[in-house]
């Protein structure tokens, strides 16, 4: 479970449920937490308020390689962390393959073209 | 009336044809045509010695059934003496007596004389009155010899009023009055139309009777306010209602249509003693249309009367009307609207109630520029189960939430002013309605949308709020163009929990979230498929 600051993801570490009343209508709040500073934040102000709040830790070992890591979206960030770390890394290091491989071909033809050995 | 004979243009002179004696009734001219046809008057002769005839006949030249000295002395005339249609002394003497005549016996018309008042200003009482003599003693004390006098007293009282104010209870300057065969004073409409109308006053403020037509006396107010609604006919009318408190022990019941209830401001008020079994207000409109409600200030006396039916003004399946420029301050609804549609809700102050409006299962209907502040514990705006209305230029401060939407879809909400505690604009199961160019700063939320959908989001200004757009099971939103930062917009100006623009939870889905100016902390989005989020401004 995550959430995306932007292009960042932030695992979520804690949930933070409790109840508001509006109006007529009561409604189930609830604040996803990514480090307990911010679940302490949340806390803090439900109890100066008085208001009765429930707080769920979320197992995240095994997910830490996902923090921090960027993407243009959620659905793409979803998409890597349900193949998994392994996945990633593959990918990853595919892709850096492929990087290298096209940086040694812009090298030699610059080269050839230049009649200078690299 | 005496009779007026036609003159005939430049007074043209014919001749005597034969001589004639004094007693001779039929004479001959030389030329007929140059006299008016008959019946007529001629002048025989000129000067001081001249014969004025009557001739009730002519035939070509000839003038018969004549009377012989009709003015001046009958006597023989020879043959070509002049005559002539000239300007007589009778004719300016039936001229004078006929206008006088009809000045004393002209009928309106409707059949009745026209009375011409005499007004004497003296100590005594005028010996035998008559209709319309106004007496004025020196005391300035006026009396009346009929019922036309007393309307004429009523008439000087409202052209003083008129003098001295730009709108009064009676009347509006420059507002013509009329008045009915049977002696009843109208306001005339632009139109020319009559309007029935009834003023009331209390004499807790020092009104008499002679100032109003139901006067209160400070208790069951509604009494005399209802009769007098009562009174006007099945068209409507209007009730003004004069400077003073009024103290109403049950509902003031609106029940045809057409009808204005006018007060003079805060200087009106209506003052709620009594708690409702049901939904009703101190003002209830049930079933009717185009009636107006404005200017009078209604204290619901929340301090005393807790019912939450306790409602300032209450339309109950009521159309087209208008609501506007009253104070409902202190009930447990400033104005609360039931199965009412298309109605006008403009320019009032609803402050410390518990909602300043609330609508319910009401569409079309336009709110715009009014103020709700100190709404507690609920909203400024409340709209359940209600469509396609319009909230506009509204200001609502310090409530616990400035509008909300429950169940409403299709409502515009723009350019309103949501500086409130717990949510500025705040939307729950309601759909494609707009929320567009409302500034919501200072509120734990400025704008939150929970269980809602296709609803677009443009050119809001959300500052310093805990959150400024969140959204919380919502999906296909469009939230572009808007503004919410804290402080400077530094990173620093944020806690963790504190966000621009936060899709709450995983149940939102294909939100597009762009061109957001977002200073100092980026979109946060906990879940969901398909939301976007570009172009948003955050460093």
């Amino acid at each position: 479970m995550f959430r995306m600051l932007g292009k960042r993801v932030e695992l979520i570490r804690y949930i933070v449920k409790w109840q508001e009343t509006q109006g007529e209508e009561t409604i189930e709040m609830e604040e996803r937490c990514v480090s307990e500073e911010h679940k302490n934040e949340i806390e803090q102000k439900l109890t100066e308020r008085g208001i009765p709040f429930s707080t769920e830790s979320i197992a995240q070992a095994g997910n830490e390689w996902f923090e921090g890591l960027e993407f243009d979206s959620y659905d793409e960030a979803l998409e890597v962390f349900n193949a998994g770390r392994e996945a990633y890394e593959q990918k990853k290091q595919l892709q850096e393959l492929t990087d290298n491989l096209r940086l040694r071909a812009d090298i030699d033809y610059l080269a050839i073209m230049t009649g200078v050995d690299v | 009336m005496q009779p007026m004979y036609h003159g005939i243009v430049n007074s043209p002179v014919t001749e005597l044809a034969d001589e004639i004696d004094a007693d001779a009734t039929t004479i001959e001219v030389v030329d007929g045509s140059k006299l008016p046809n008959a019946p007529n008057i001629a002048t025989i002769g000129t000067g001081e010695d001249a014969e004025t005839i009557l001739y009730e006949q002519k035939t070509g030249n000839i003038l018969s059934d004549v009377t012989r000295g009709f003015q001046g002395t009958a006597k023989a005339w020879p043959a070509g003496t002049k005559v002539s249609r000239m300007f007589t002394e009778y004719d300016h003497a039936s001229f004078r007596q006929n206008i006088q005549e009809l000045n004393t016996t002209l009928s309106d018309h409707t059949g009745n004389p026209v009375i011409h008042p005499r007004v004497f200003q003296q100590d005594t009482p005028p010996d035998n009155p008559q209709d319309g003599d106004l007496w004025i003693n020196t005391s300035d004390d006026v009396y009346q010899g009929t019922v036309f006098a007393q309307l004429q007293q009523e008439i000087a009282a409202h052209k003083a009023e008129i003098a001295t104010s730009t709108q009064l209870g009676h009347v509006k300057v420059g507002q013509n009055l009329a008045i009915d065969p049977d002696g009843t004073l109208h306001a005339q409409a632009s139109g020319g139309k009559k309007v029935a109308r009834f003023v009331i006053g209390t004499s807790t403020a020092g009104w008499t009777e002679n100032d109003v037509d139901y006067l209160c006396d400070g208790v069951d107010d509604q009494e005399e306010i209802n009769a007098a609604i009562q009174a006007l006919p099945a068209s409507g009318g209007e009730i003004v209602i004069l400077d003073g408190t009024y103290n109403i022990g049950a509902r003031i019941d609106v029940n045809k249509n057409s009808v204005t209830i006018r007060g003079n401001g805060s200087a009106t008020v209506l003052k709620r003693m009594w708690n409702s079994g049901s939904n009703e207000g101190v003002i209830t409109l049930n079933s009717v249309s185009n009636c107006k409600i404005e200017n009078l200030q209604i204290d619901g006396n929340r301090s005393a009367y807790t019912s939450t039916n306790n409602c300032g003004i209450y339309l109950f399946s009521s159309d087209n009307n208008t609501i506007t420029g009253n104070t409902f301050n202190n009930n447990s609804r400033g104005i609360y609207l039931t199965d009412s549609h298309n109605n006008t809700i403009t320019g009032n102050t609803c402050n410390y109630n518990n909602f300043g409006i609330y609508l319910y299962l009401s569409d079309n209907n336009t709110i715009t520029g009014n103020t709700f502040n100190d709404n507690d514990n609920a909203s400024g705006i409340y709209l359940a189960n209600s469509d396609n209305n319009t909230i506009t230029g509204n200001t609502c401060n310090n409530n616990d939430t400035g509008i909300t939407l429950s169940s409403s879809d299709n409502n515009t909400v723009t350019g309103n002013t949501c500086n409130n505690i717990s949510f500025g604009i705040y939307l729950y199961a309601s759909d494609n309605s707009t929320i567009t160019g409302n500034i919501c700063n200072k509120n734990g939320y400025g704008i939150y949308l929970i269980d809602s959908n296709n609803n677009t989001i443009t050119g809001n200004t959300c500052n310093n709020n805990s959150e400024g757009i969140t959204l919380f099971s919502s999906n296909n939103h469009t939230i572009t163009g808007n503004t919410c930062i804290r402080g400077t917009g530094q990173p620093s100006d944020y806690t963790s929990s504190q966000y621009t623009i936060h899709l709450s939870g995983s149940g939102n889905s294909y939100n597009l979230i762009s061109s957001n100016n977002c200073m100092g902390k980026d979109v946060a989005i906990d879940g969901g498929p398909g939301n976007t989020s570009v172009n948003n401004k955050y460093n």
